[in-house]
């Protein structure tokens, strides 16, 4: 009797069971043949990014081969200067921007949510939009080329060189509109991975239990965000003055090469670190599953790692030495640049501390760990050495410098990735990469990175300058040049090894066991092959190795034992959970399949291209295309009321659907990204104050009682906006929706009113940019300012049509919520711009 | 130049260069340890000699004419010299925490010991260290040109 009852209660449970994964194969199964292209999810998605991040290391590989062999022999003729200009310029921007920081942010999509233990990023179409915009501007980049079209000013593109029509032609444009297109994609999948390490962490994975790659991912996503503004402002002036002649950086008009300089070095050093970081989370990840034990100093690294990201902020001016600073900027910068290393050598020693108290399992990942860290030691010592302000006279701009810098990303980047792919191939595709392959393809590239970049220190110190197209005999360069070239030969005959085994169809292989390294992390939960679905069931989390400290974790979350382990409705699901504690506040659903994203991708691609050719109209109408699909993507996709208020997630615990506010995911990526637009915001008022500082005719204007009238009335219309906004939000939220939907159109019409105004402003003193810096950045400053009111303005205004439409209610009100939080920001903006704009010249 | 002598002895096919190996150690029919020992005798001095060869030439910055640039080179021997024994340190660390096969591991007290004497305590030494040097440096030099 009691036998016969346990049996059918486990058929029961195996039917129930079986009913439940067919309902979550329904909600997160991948959409078939052509509509495959429409996959928002994080595992297709991140499978795409990362191929074709690999796809622009090849082809900036291949510029590099092309060099070296030009430079085997003096005075050889393979490819013209200007050829070469563009094969460096294009290789180094292509390796900077097209493969390092994309495919870092490529394996953190595809990794992140495994590793907590939820089923999809928060934003998955906004991944799929920046992945399409990588594609199209990346292509675009590097197609030029072939139309010896590309830039050729250098990966740090120095005006006065390319703001010279003549000397840069197209291809600065190119550069300038083609990377910041995807420099905005990096900044949203910045944003993407934040709020994904904040908010969807597995319930009881506290701060101090999140993986370190986690914590990784968040140091560098903050640090993307505020990085790239810098060099998105300076994009913003160095294209003005090619486009339109506004003199930002020439000294002749009141402007400042140096200025491109700061801005450049702002982003560029910690760009160095946001590419270092993430490989170095690869090793935090690899070394203790080999060293089979958890890592040693957890804290230790935690809190380097953090402080790395802060100090690399500080370290720009060390590119800078050679500029006739005076000394005790010298003397700051190089004592900021020397302390960097301190958190680096801490993170380095914990993981040989974890390795010598583990027990070592040798394999293709640690051996290229172990290589990462003897390439990547000596380039952290010899920028020691650069770091030395009087060394750096003499080794600026050789190859010393080369072999520095490739030492440092080639040891801190490259070989942590090709670690990571041996690592995670079978996570991605459940299929194993060949060990054999594998320690070929590792010595190859170890002792061909070596012979071709060690000797480069020396043809560095025998004088050799870099960014030439060949040099003469005699000078003591020409073998050292050859062995670089063999050199370089050899690391790329080990990487095309690889390259083919990671391509080679690996039909009849056998699939890989579960958990094939015995690791302890969250993300080898996954089932080989993988199902689409991610986790089964969103587990408990208590310890940072769950899968080493209970033996049964994985039959526990097979079973559904944990939360979520079903999809009633057929929706794709996943849980939010609080900051600090990761206490479970919200069931998310998150959107599925859709082509919006790729058209919205197209359309601002192509607004950005048109720009390139100075085709303006075309612009104008690829950008309103652009904004009319991200609208309608907003309008069907995001803020859904759900069915139900609140959804039974097992356990007995209920979750709400609905969330706004500082509870809702969205939320967190609208302050996020402002933070970001802060950052930008704050890099033109840099651009200002350094104007002032370095030259006496600036300002050469002052501020007309005419033009002050309609400054103070630009910015009290911005505060009435603002203050329209809150009370707009704060009806809606008591349930006077008509007085909300009223604030919202006085709100609107008092944006309005204030763009006019502020644009009188600088109009009244006849304020020319082409004549002077002072007039161009003024301007500048007025139309971020207007530009950033009329954004919001159509926000406002899409909130009015929201509640109109019955989209935007008391109860659900994301959207007056997010727009108010932007409104902080412009109010912000709209008030210190025209304050700093129409007072400053007064006092100065 | 006796060192660079040497080395281009043993490596460009001088008639002697024969006796030279097996001065130094390097016959054929030595056991491992003894050619070790060797190589480890001509090492240095066949190193340091390529070293030499390596840095003239008449745009070297080794190969130093005036003060400045002898101050310069000076400065660079000596972070060479740190980096390589650093380096070489690090390596060795790094090898025998993999290689060891001792059944008991070493406490967790020495690692988080290493963490704390090689990641700051040794790192920041030596840094203060370099940098003091480097900066007085800089502010003769500038004196000494009339810049700064
Ligand atoms: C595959 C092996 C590589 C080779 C053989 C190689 C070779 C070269 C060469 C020959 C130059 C130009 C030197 C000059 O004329 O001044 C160069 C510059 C550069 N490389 Fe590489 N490189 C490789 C990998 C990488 C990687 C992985 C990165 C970064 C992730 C990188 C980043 C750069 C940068 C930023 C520059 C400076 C470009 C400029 O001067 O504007 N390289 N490389």
């Amino acid at each position: 009797m009691t036998d016969n009852e346990t049996t059918t209660s486990r058929e029961d449970r195996e039917q129930l069971r079986k009913e439940q994964e067919d309902r979550l194969l329904t909600a997160w199964s991948a959409p078939k043949s052509w509509r495959y292209w429409s996959a928002v999810n994080n595992s297709e998605v991140g499978q795409w990014y990362t191929l074709t991040a690999l796809g622009f290391l090849v082809f900036a590989g291949v510029s590099a081969l092309i060099m070296r062999a030009q430079l085997a022999v003096p005075e050889n003729d393979l490819v013209s200067p200007d050829l070469y200009n563009q094969l460096f310029t294009l290789h180094g921007s292509v390796m900077m921007f097209l493969f390092a920081v994309p495919i870092l942010e490529a394996v953190a999509i595809l990794l992140l949510p495994e590793l907590l233990a939820a089923r999809d990023l928060p934003f998955p179409r906004l991944s799929a939009f920046g992945f399409w915009c990588f594609l199209i501007g990346g292509v675009f980049v590097c197609g030029s080329i072939f139309f010896t079209a590309a830039p050729s000013g250098g990966w740090f593109m120095y005006p006065p060189l390319t703001t010279d029509p003549v000397q840069s032609g197209i291809g600065a444009d190119i550069w300038l509109l083609g990377l910041s297109f995807i420099e905005i994609a990096s900044i949203a999948a910045a944003v993407e991975l934040i709020v994904g390490v904040l908010k969807f962490r597995a319930p009881g994975m506290r701060i101090n239990l999140i993986p370190l790659y986690a914590w990784y991912t968040l140091v560098v996503g903050g640090m993307i965000l505020f990085a790239f503004p810098p060099l998105i402002a300076g994009d913003i002036l160095l294209e003005m003055e090619r486009a339109f002649d506004w003199p930002f950086f020439d000294a002749d008009r009141g402007g400042s090469p140096l200025l491109w300089q700061h801005l450049f070095w702002i982003f560029g050093h910690p760009e160095v670190y946001i590419i270092f970081l993430p490989g170095v989370a690869l090793m935090a990840m690899i070394v203790p599953t080999f060293a089979q034990r958890p890592v040693v100093g957890y804290s230790w690294i935690v809190l380097a790692a953090v402080g790395t990201g802060f100090l690399s902020f500080g370290l720009w001016v060390h590119h800078m030495y050679t500029t006739g600073l005076p000394s005790v900027s010298l003397g700051f910068f190089s004592a900021a640049s020397t302390a960097v290393a301190i958190p680096t050598a801490v993170q380095l020693f914990a993981f040989i501390a974890t390795v010598m108290l583990g027990r070592v399992v040798r394999s293709v990942p640690m051996l290229f760990a172990a290589g990462a860290l003897a390439i990547f030691v000596l380039g952290g010592l010899s920028g020691v050495m650069v770091a030395m302000a009087p060394f750096d006279w003499q080794a600026h701009d050789t190859y010393f410098v080369v072999a520095h810098l490739h030492y440092v990303l080639i040891g801190g980047m490259l070989f942590p990735v090709i670690a990571g792919v041996y690592y995670y191939f079978p996570f991605v595709t459940a299929k194993a990469l060949s060990e054999k392959v594998g320690r070929i393809g590792f010595w190859l590239m170890f002792v061909g990175f070596n012979v071709a970049f060690l000797p480069m220190h020396f043809t560095g110190l025998r004088g050799m300058p870099r960014r030439v197209y060949t040099y003469p005999e005699g000078l003591g360069w020409d073998w050292l040049n050859l062995i670089s070239t063999i050199g370089a030969f050899t690391l790329a005959a080990g990487f095309a090894l690889i390259v083919i085994d990671i391509l080679r169809p690996k039909g009849n292989q056998p699939y890989c066991e579960r958990n094939p390294w015995n690791a302890g992390t969250l993300e080898w939960l996954e089932e080989m092959p993988d199902k689409p679905w991610g986790v089964r069931s969103i587990p408990v989390v208590k310890h940072r190795y769950p899968l080493w400290k209970d033996p049964d974790f994985i039959g526990k979350v097979d079973r559904g034992e944990f939360y979520l382990p079903d999809a009633q409705e057929l929706r794709r699901e996943t849980m939010v959970t609080s900051v600090l504690d990761a206490e479970p506040i919200q069931c998310l659903r998150v959107p599925g399949p859709s082509f919006l994203p790729m058209i919205t991708a197209g359309f601002t691609g192509a607004a950005f291209i048109a720009a390139t050719f100075h085709l303006y109209w075309p612009t104008l109408a690829a950008g309103i295309l652009a904004l009319a699909s991200l609208l309608f993507w907003l309008w069907t996709g995001t803020a859904e009321i759900p069915e139900k208020d609140e959804k039974d997630v097992g356990f007995g615990l209920s979750l709400p659907l609905y969330q706004s506010g500082p509870q809702s995911v969205g939320w967190w990526a609208m302050f996020i990204t402002m933070l970001g637009d802060a950052a930008a915001f704050a890099s033109l008022i840099f651009a200002y104050f350094f104007y002032w500082t370095i030259r006496s005719d600036f300002p050469n204007d002052v501020t007309s009682e005419g033009a002050l009238i309609y400054y103070a009335l630009g910015v009290a219309a911005v505060v009435g906006t603002w203050l329209l906004t809150l009370g707009a939000r704060y009806w809606n939220l008591t349930g006077a929706v008509f007085a909300s939907r009223l604030a919202m159109v006085g709100a609107i019409v008092l944006a309005l009113l204030s763009v006019a105004a502020l644009l009188a402003g600088p109009y009244v003193d006849g304020l020319d940019p082409r004549l002077h810096a002072y007039p161009a950045i003024v301007w500048i400053l007025a139309l971020w300012t207007v530009g950033h009111i009329g954004i919001g303005a159509i926000m406002l205004a899409y909130c009015f049509a929201r509640s109109l439409a019955g989209r935007l209610t008391p109860r659900y009100d994301i959207d007056i919520c997010n727009v108010t939080l932007y409104w902080h920001f412009a109010a912000i903006t709209g008030v210190l711009a025209p304050m700093l704009v129409a007072l400053f010249p007064l006092a100065a | 130049m006796p060192q660079k002598e040497l080395f281009v002895a043993a490596c460009v096919g001088n008639p002697n260069n024969a006796d030279k190996f097996r001065e130094a150690g390097l016959g054929k029919t030595e056991t491992f340890w003894q050619r070790c020992i060797g190589w480890a005798r001509i090492g240095p001095a066949g190193l340091a000699a390529l070293m030499l060869v390596a840095c003239d030439g008449p745009q070297s910055s080794l190969d130093p004419a005036g003060y400045d640039a002898r101050r310069l080179a000076d400065l660079f021997w000596v972070m060479f010299v740190g980096a390589l024994v650093i380096w070489v340190g690090v390596m060795a660390l790094a090898f025998y925490a993999a290689r060891r096969r001792d059944s008991d591991p070493p406490p967790e007290g020495a690692a988080n010991l290493l963490i704390l004497g090689g990641g700051v305590i040794f790192s920041i030494a030596v840094l203060t260290a370099l940098l003091v040097y480097g900066l007085l440096l800089m502010g003769q030099l500038r004196a000494y040109s009339g810049a700064g």
